[in-house]
């Protein structure tokens, strides 16, 4: 074939020519359609990397266990905290306990009136991923000697200590002097509101050892951060919490909240894979329409140029070239819908990631489809009207007027 | 250079047939120069495409420079189009989208390989004196610029047959004249020329006139030879 791209560009760019509003509107349709399906892909992407998220860092096996004051039961304890771990026994594979208050906290030249505070040892490091940017995380003397010290987050270090020197500047948190041990990497723990105090916003949280600030009551903890080796133990473990939890020494009983993080995320999910449906729905019927606007504009085409193509086969082109040519022509049509479709639904994607709790992700992978998605559409609508092309006999052709 | 043997072509318009060649025999050696008259209905066109492998007889052989013509297939009948034959039609068709150069190339872009394009186009635009004009688009010429430009594309890919049908039916005196000399002179420098005409001044300047009646060659009217 030496039909050559540029001279098959020319040809197939005298459809936008000749008929711009019924080659726009096709490629309107086509365009939709891939959007749609570009943004079902972000949203099919942005949970998968939430759920990778959240089994990658936490694992399959983290339950949360989180108290609730105002339910009017006994208070969660350290006693509760040493029963659990005896009872899950082997399976355990780690149990941070916390508190949490909101404090005001002194910096260098900043003032800040409402910071998160939360109080834990250095298990709670070892079960969430929490990269360090410099210094260290709380150690078990810091707890056992009621030192003094505390780890920042990224983006309260920045703004406690402009200046940049972060780790061993003092810092007050509610008047109590502390010293920075360790400063956190941006970005940690950015976990989607899974309604627990350990996991999540670790960038606007300030981290000191359990008991430097005192318990609000005797070994009162606000919430354990529990994981077990295995997934499967999840079911027997939350059963043997709320065993624990009911027989408290008072007699009435925890009121706590046992929260499964990657449930969480899989109900999340489900409104999400609704929503996807519906959209891959809509923009299927979307690119059916397009298509069959691709195969109406390029039949009037065809119809239209009788004489050229008599013409172009009189001087030597074969039926092939002909269909090459034709098809060219539905191919740049839907190509640049296409493309356009893929702007738009990643336009569409990143406008909905910050606009609703849902993440969504853009990825080559969902470009590439929707690339291949329109040109597909393009063969395959093309197809017709460019065999039809193809089959024209010379002589009919040239006769025509 | 032609020989065709017993070349029968029947059309079908629904149930109807229309034989349009009946048995025509045809011999052209090389570098003649051959007028074809006739009627109107009495197959000039056909056998004119039939030559022109732009049809395939129903009946009959064509053998164009010793190839059997009835045994190629569809691309093959495409490269002898492209490379063997040039064509000069009456309505002088052109791709109206391409300017004059690049239709003059058409041809080209069928033909083997990456050649000469534009350049060689612009060559026989100067040599058919419409040299400054190759960037114009088809509408833009008369009906003789036209023809002229019809003929260097029909040169483009060095044929040896020119096969031309009525290249001077809508054409003043003065521009048909032209268009006759450069015809003529592509005759003399040994190209194959064939061209249907109405006009028994234009038949005149072939060294052989063929005269067709009803699908068969017949004597001439009158005392015209």
């Amino acid at each position: 074939m030496n039909l050559r791209p540029p001279a098959l560009l020319v040809a197939a760019l005298q459809l936008w020519r000749k008929r711009r509003l019924q080659a726009l509107l096709s490629t309107l349709g086509i365009a939709a359609g891939v959007a749609g399906l570009v943004l079902a892909a972000a949203l099919g992407e942005g949970a998968r990397r939430e759920m990778e998220a959240a089994l990658g860092g936490l694992g399959a096996g983290t339950l949360v266990v989180r108290h609730r004051s105002d339910a009017g039961g006994e208070p969660l304890t350290t006693v509760h905290q040493r029963r659990i771990v005896r009872l899950l026994g082997r399976e355990l594979e780690g149990l941070a306990p916390l508190t949490a208050s909101t404090l005001p906290v002194r910096g260098a030249d900043a003032r800040l009136d409402a910071v998160r505070v939360l109080a834990t040892d250095r298990h709670y490091a070892a079960l969430v991923p929490l990269p360090l940017r410099a210094g260290r995380f709380l150690a078990d003397r810091d707890v056992a000697a009621g030192e003094r010290v505390c780890v920042l987050g990224w983006e309260l270090g920045r703004r406690l200590f402009p200046r940049g020197q972060v780790v061993g500047e003092p810092l007050s948190i509610a008047g109590e002097w502390f010293r920075v041990v360790g400063w956190l990497q941006p970005g940690a723990l950015r976990l989607p509101g899974l309604g627990t105090l350990g996991l999540g916003g670790a960038d606007q949280s300030l981290y000191v050892p359990l008991g430097a600030l005192g318990y609000p009551g005797d070994g009162e903890l606000d919430e354990l951060l529990v994981r077990l080796h295995r997934g499967e133990a999840l079911q027997p473990a939350m059963a043997a919490v709320r065993r624990v939890l009911a027989a408290g020494p008072g007699g009435k009983g925890v009121a706590a909240e046992l929260i499964v993080p990657v449930e969480v995320l899989r109900q999340k999910h489900r409104l999400q894979r609704l929503f996807r449906s519906a959209l891959l729905g809509v923009a299927g019927l979307m690119l059916a329409v397009g298509g069959i606007g691709i195969m109406n504009v390029m039949m009037v085409s065809v119809s239209a140029r009788r004489a050229e193509i008599g013409l172009r086969r009189a001087v030597g082109a074969t039926r092939r070239h002909i269909l090459v040519q034709f098809l060219t022509e539905s191919l740049v049509i839907a190509v640049a819908g296409g493309l356009a479709g893929i702007a738009l639904g990643w336009g569409l994607a990143l406008a909905v990631d910050l606009a609703s709790p849902w993440t969504l992700a853009f990825s080559p992978g969902a470009a590439l489809l929707g690339f291949a998605v329109s040109a597909l559409a393009g063969v395959l609508f093309g197809t017709y009207p460019a065999l039809r092309a193809a089959a024209l006999s010379p002589v009919a052709a040239l006769n025509d007027p | 250079m032609i020989r065709a043997l017993g070349l029968t072509r029947i059309h079908r318009h629904g149930g109807a047939t229309v034989t349009a060649l009946d048995g025509l025999d045809l011999t052209v050696a090389r570098g003649e120069f051959v007028a074809l008259m006739g009627p109107s209905g009495s197959g000039k066109s056909t056998l004119l495409q039939l030559l022109g492998c732009l049809d395939t007889p129903s009946a009959g052989g064509y053998w164009l420079d010793g190839t059997a013509v009835a045994g190629l297939d569809e691309p093959a009948l495409a490269r002898v189009r492209n490379r063997r034959i040039g064509f000069v039609f009456q309505a002088s068709h052109f791709v109206d989208y391409l300017d004059l150069a690049d239709n003059v190339a058409l041809p080209g872009l069928y033909g083997p390989g990456p050649g000469p394009g534009r350049r060689r186009a612009l060559a026989l635009l100067d040599a058919v004196g419409l040299g400054e004009r190759c960037d114009h688009l088809p509408a833009a010429l008369s009906g003789g610029e036209r023809q002229r430009a019809a003929i260097a594309r029909a040169l483009f890919n060095g044929p040896d047959l020119i096969l031309a049908d009525e290249p001077t039916g809508n054409l003043d005196a003065a521009n048909a004249a032209q268009v006759l000399d450069l015809l003529a002179s592509l005759n003399a420098r040994g190209l194959t020329l064939v061209m249907v005409t109405h006009d028994p001044g234009v038949a005149r300047r072939a060294g052989r006139v063929l005269h067709l009646a009803a699908g068969r060659l017949a004597p001439a009217p009158g005392a015209a030879r």
